[in-house]
């Protein structure tokens, strides 16, 4: 576990977008795919491999957890694991927007893009 | 879907163990509630395109949870490391002296006992006449009924095998023993250089063409042309790789030969295990090792000097050229013995034969007299490197009875993580 969020940054896209899938409410990994798709408009797909993989780190690395039962108490399936964002998880995800700030802004001041 | 799954437990068999038990389970599920959607989409590439993608995505993801592995390990090895100096020491030291000494001795007993000449082209070609064991000469009769095969050959004898027998594509000639010569370099003071003489073939025979100049051919055993063939290693000690090196005389007490060619780099000759500096043509031994002529013999005294090797003629068996160059010996054995030995004794005189065995080792005055002792020692480190295992092993086993040692911790997670999804 990493003590600094600045550490951590910047994130891989499929870490950032976990992290975003999460940040309303404890999910399973279907769950995390679907939402990552509906938010992209299905321009981002999460694949299992890429998913768990980038799962697997961020459980290492303390921005998510996993939950020992289900939150959700209607859900029939008990094989599904569930995950939840930290308090770290969240600053990380905090200091990565932050990040993504600066440098739009960078990109406004010198006319690169527009915009408010 | 039973298929589905097979196939997906196929491409998960890409990822680490760990990962797999882990979540395999989890990726399964996701990746059928994806093909459950897939084949109800109607679109009848969708599933077909999401095998695709889960195919790449093994291939890519996986080497990466691989490296993870490795890092993982790599980094609990150097926190156990970095926690117990002393028994770091006492393994690293262990396993390097025990490896080490194995290294060494194996690569010696290798190098005498089996390695192929180096530089040659394809050594498991060439065959000896003489006996590849033995070094130095012998003047005088052989005795077949004790002595045995003949070790070496006489200069007219390998003359004889060379024209008459038919059986070899080609043959040489060597000079078993390694010679020091005092020579004057382009007139400079005395200095020693090692040689030996060699017939006109001996560069064609093993396959070896010149690095800088050029190397004896058959045509030098028919003229008195002195030139000398200097090795790769003495070109660069001696003259410092300096391409001029060609046109150098060498002056002898009785002669002066002038270079004509390098041999390549790697090249050490028909020896095993020594490194000559130079070559000179065998026709110039009366003046080079003045004394004696080797080159004629005087009934009843033969010299015998000589190795010789070849390269059989395509589908001809060293049996079959065993038994013709033995026939063109007995008849040169005749025509040198017949004037001076009476009928009695000719059957004694003339009980002499050849043996060919294989050349690609090449000779070695060493390799027979150290084979035992060199198998004993490599056999004697193998067991000096068992023992510094056990003592290794004993000594990694002792702290896993305490629970608080990092052996023990590391097994926690493992056990763990692989029941929980059993």
């Amino acid at each position: 576990m990493t003590d600094s969020p600045d550490s951590l940054l910047p994130l891989p896209t499929a870490v950032f977008h976990i992290l975003i899938a999460l940040a309303d409410r404890d999910r399973h990994g279907y769950s995390i795919m679907q939402d990552v798709a509906t938010r992209t408009g299905g321009k981002v797909q999460l694949s299992a491999g890429t998913l768990y993989s980038s799962i697997r780190r961020m459980l290492e690395q303390g921005l998510i957890e996993e939950l020992a039962e289900s939150p959700d108490p209607s859900s029939t399936d008990e094989r599904r694991r569930y995950y939840r964002l930290t308090r770290f998880g969240r600053r990380v995800a905090a200091a990565e927007v932050d990040r993504l700030n600066a440098l739009l802004h960078q990109a406004r001041a010198t006319g690169l893009v527009r915009g408010a | 879907m039973m298929r589905a799954r097979t196939a997906y437990n196929a491409l998960l068999r890409c990822y680490p163990a760990a990962f797999r038990h882990e979540y395999g389970n989890q990726m399964f599920l996701m990746f059928a509630e994806q093909l459950r959607e897939a084949r109800r989409s109607g679109r009848g590439l969708a599933p077909a395109a999401l095998w695709v993608r889960a195919t790449t995505d093994a291939f890519l993801v996986a080497p990466r949870e691989h490296l993870h592995v490795i890092f993982q390990d790599l980094r609990y090895a150097f926190r156990v490391m970095a926690a117990s100096r002393t028994f770091t020491a006492v393994a690293i030291l262990s396993l390097a002296f025990g490896i080490g000494a194995n290294t060494a001795i194996f690569s010696l007993w290798n190098g005498v006992l089996h390695a192929p000449l180096p530089g040659v082209q394809r050594p498991e070609q060439l065959v000896m006449l003489s006996d590849p064991d033995e070094t130095g000469m012998w003047t005088g009769r052989w005795d077949g009924r004790t002595d045995g095969p003949r070790a070496w050959l006489t200069y007219g004898e390998f003359q004889q095998l060379r024209d008459h027998a038919g059986a070899f594509s080609m043959l040489m000639a060597s000079q078993s023993s390694l010679i020091t010569w005092q020579v004057r370099i382009d007139g400079k003071a005395w200095e020693e250089v090692r040689g030996r003489l060699v017939s006109g073939g001996f560069f064609q025979v093993l396959g070896v063409n010149a690095a800088i100049g050029r190397v004896f051919t058959i045509a030098d055993d028919r003229i008195d042309a002195p030139g000398a063939v200097i090795s790769y290693t003495y070109w660069q000690r001696r003259f410092g790789g300096r391409t001029d090196v060609l046109g150098t005389t060498f002056t002898l007490p009785k002669t002066v030969v002038t270079v004509i060619g390098v041999a390549p780099a790697g090249f050490i000759g028909e020896t095993s295990g020594q490194q000559p500096d130079v070559w000179l043509p065998a026709r110039m031994q009366p003046s080079v090792l003045p004394g004696r002529d080797w080159l004629h013999d005087t009934p009843p005294d033969k010299a015998m000097w000589l190795h010789v090797f070849g390269r059989l003629k395509p589908g001809v068996t060293p049996a079959q050229a065993e038994t013709q160059a033995n026939a063109v010996f007995q008849a040169d054995l005749e025509s040198f013995y017949g004037a001076i030995v009476s009928p009695e004794r000719r059957r004694e005189f003339l009980d002499q034969h050849l043996r060919i065995s294989p050349g690609a080792r090449g000779a070695s005055p060493t390799r027979h007299r150290f084979s035992n002792s060199l198998t004993a020692l490599l056999a004697a480190v193998g067991v000096l490197l068992l023992i510094a295992c056990a003592n290794l092993a004993n000594l990694l086993s002792a702290p896993r009875a305490n629970p608080r040692s990092p052996c023990a911790c590391r097994l926690v997670p493992v056990v763990s993580g692989s029941s929980a999804n059993s």
